[in-house]
């Protein structure tokens, strides 16, 4: 479904500034399949994400979807495909509206928006309380009519899994939202995750901290070092890996780590 | 003047200012970007109005030709920031640059005309006609903004990234936004030029610190709980500002001259700007 192939990302290209973050990574990634990337700090994770969210473009390289390239959308038309949850959560939810206007905008996203028709209907409000009652996530429908920059941070990570579901989106990128929580709401906030991606069966590529969750509910694991892919792991070999192992892979040397030119 | 027409009077130019008001609270509050290009446009929209007026046409066309070319100067700042990826400040200095150079020429045909047609109607009727423009133009730009549209123009406010991945087309956004904020100020500009009986090329300078002053002035009225309150208190905010401002600086009042409008504004925002941060008044919370 989604193929990477040969994707390069410069930053500051040609200046003595120059850094690159993703040297050829190359993986595909099937329909349904929940996949973890995993690896040190300024490995290329975050790189990697933002860059299938749309946030940052190729140097080189192609994606595709559905053997469609879309290396080159904007931002606007891989939002129709691509749904993120960001550890800043500026990028994935809107600070100045409330927690109800979020989700009714989500319900708007890429169809034509009237000028006369009031946004705000009891329907509405209604129907996006119901939800988040069944969704069962701390009491999260008494927030409805709060402002998101008012809200604390697992409620927001919830909402941007909220609107991505509601969008219709295939593809759910994650990277980090579970980051600076306490136990308890970091727990809460995995398990509904792992609730919505499994009930709404999404294509999801996730960055997480903890590699214990990571093994347990992806399909397949994704080893990032010196932005290049160091293993893949999945099926019978995932099942069968310790989390020794999968540490010992974080510092795994790539195998080709020259620089390919450029221009 | 006597005196009842002395309060009319301030009235309907407060009650074009409001739209001044407003216009800026869709800048600065809604999209969260200075647009520079309302001090051109609110003298465009008066210039417009004016030339056109004395040159003998009817005043209703007139007023719509000035919102027409007011919305194009949105538009036009709106693709610089689009297309040149500009920023919105030397986007709409650019923009601000040629109106005025297009501006000074169409005054100069002032010249050629005769000034009889302008200024004829009494404050009374003044006030009548602003109220009757003015209020139903406030009533839709509130309908708008709890529109579903009006909620994909907030959510511009929060960033580009954010609001293109919400699947809001950026661009057509934003053109309309300014393009709808360079239309109240030319609709402004135009009443102001009607209700004063004049206009020049200058008319529109201070126009944002005007605007400024009045939201924040609003939000003591009416703390600015949601965006209705909001609009309200900016509307209310921008009469009582224009009403004192006048009352401060009109030499038949207690006033200390024309001349010193730019300086009596300035001390006023600081004022309420200094008092809100040392606390004297009472911090609601805004936005």
């Amino acid at each position: 479904m989604i193929d990477i192939e040969d994707a390069f990302v410069v930053f500051y290209a040609g200046t003595p500034l120059e850094r690159v973050a993703l040297r050829g990574v190359k993986f595909f990634v099937q329909d349904g399949e929940v996949v973890s990337i995993l690896g040190n700090n300024g490995s290329g994770r975050s790189t990697l994400l933002r860059f299938l969210a749309g946030h940052i473009q190729l140097n080189f390289g192609r994606l595709w979807y559905n053997k469609v390239d879309i290396s080159a959308q904007s931002l606007y038309s891989r939002s129709k495909i691509v749904s993120s949850v960001f550890f800043n959560n500026n990028v994935c939810t809107a600070g100045s509206l409330t927690v109800l206007e979020n989700l009714i905008l989500a319900t708007l996203s890429h169809q034509p928006k009237s000028c006369v028709r009031e946004a705000i209907r009891d329907d509405m409000e209604e129907r996006f309380y119901t939800q988040l009652r069944n969704l069962n996530f701390m009491e999260m429908e008494n927030l409805l009519h709060e402002k998101v920059c008012n809200i604390p941070k697992p409620y927001k990570q919830v909402l941007a899994l909220l609107i991505a579901v509601i969008k219709g989106a295939k593809v759910l990128v994650i990277d980090e939202h579970s980051t600076g929580l306490d136990e308890e709401a970091s727990h809460a906030l995995l398990e509904a995750t792992s609730k919505i991606i499994r009930s709404k069966k999404m294509t999801t590529i996730m960055v997480v901290n903890d590699p214990e969750f990571a093994l347990k509910h992806s399909d397949r694991l994704v080893v990032l070092n010196y932005g290049q892919v160091v293993a893949n792991i999945s099926g019978e070999e995932k099942n069968k890996i310790k989390l020794e192992d999968l540490y010992m892979m974080f510092n795994r040397k790539p195998k080709i780590a020259g620089k390919k030119n450029i221009s | 003047m006597s005196i009842f027409d002395n309060i009319f009077f301030i009235l309907a130019f407060g009650l074009a200012f409001s739209l001044v008001g407003l216009g800026i609270f869709l800048s600065n509050k809604v999209f969260k970007l200075i647009d520079l290009t309302c001090e051109a446009s609110f003298a465009l929209g008066g210039c417009i109005y004016g030339v056109m007026v004395l040159a003998g046409m009817n005043p209703l066309f007139a007023i719509i030709t000035a919102m027409f070319i007011g919305y194009m100067a949105g538009a036009i700042t709106a693709s610089f920031i689009n297309y040149i990826k500009l920023d919105a400040i030397i986007a709409s200095l650019l923009t601000v640059g040629g109106l005025q150079s297009l501006l000074t020429k169409l005054v100069e045909f002032k010249r050629f005309v005769p000034s009889s047609v302008f200024g004829n109607l009494s404050p009374i009727s003044n006030f009548i006609l602003a109220l009757v423009i003015v209020c139903p133009v406030v009533y839709l730009f509130y309908k708008l903004m709890i529109s579903e549209y009006g909620l994909s123009m907030r959510i511009y406010g929060d960033g580009e990234i954010i609001t293109e991945s919400m699947g809001v087309d950026c661009t057509q956004i934003l053109s309309c936004g300014l393009g709808l904020e360079n239309l109240l100020f030319a609709l402004a500009g135009a009443l102001v030029a009607q209700i004063t009986g004049e206009f020049s090329v200058n008319m529109g300078s201070g126009c944002i610190i005007f605007g400024i002053t009045a939201i924040i002035l609003g939000g003591r009225i009416f703390s600015h709980v949601n965006i209705k309150t909001a609009i309200i208190g900016t509307f209310v905010g921008a009469i009582c500002y224009q009403a004192s401002l006048k009352i401060l600086v009109s030499k038949e009042l207690i006033g200390v001259g024309e001349e010193y409008t730019n300086v009596v504004m300035a001390v006023i925002l600081v004022l309420l700007v200094a008092l809100r941060r040392s606390g004297y008044v009472d911090k609601t919370r805004e936005n």
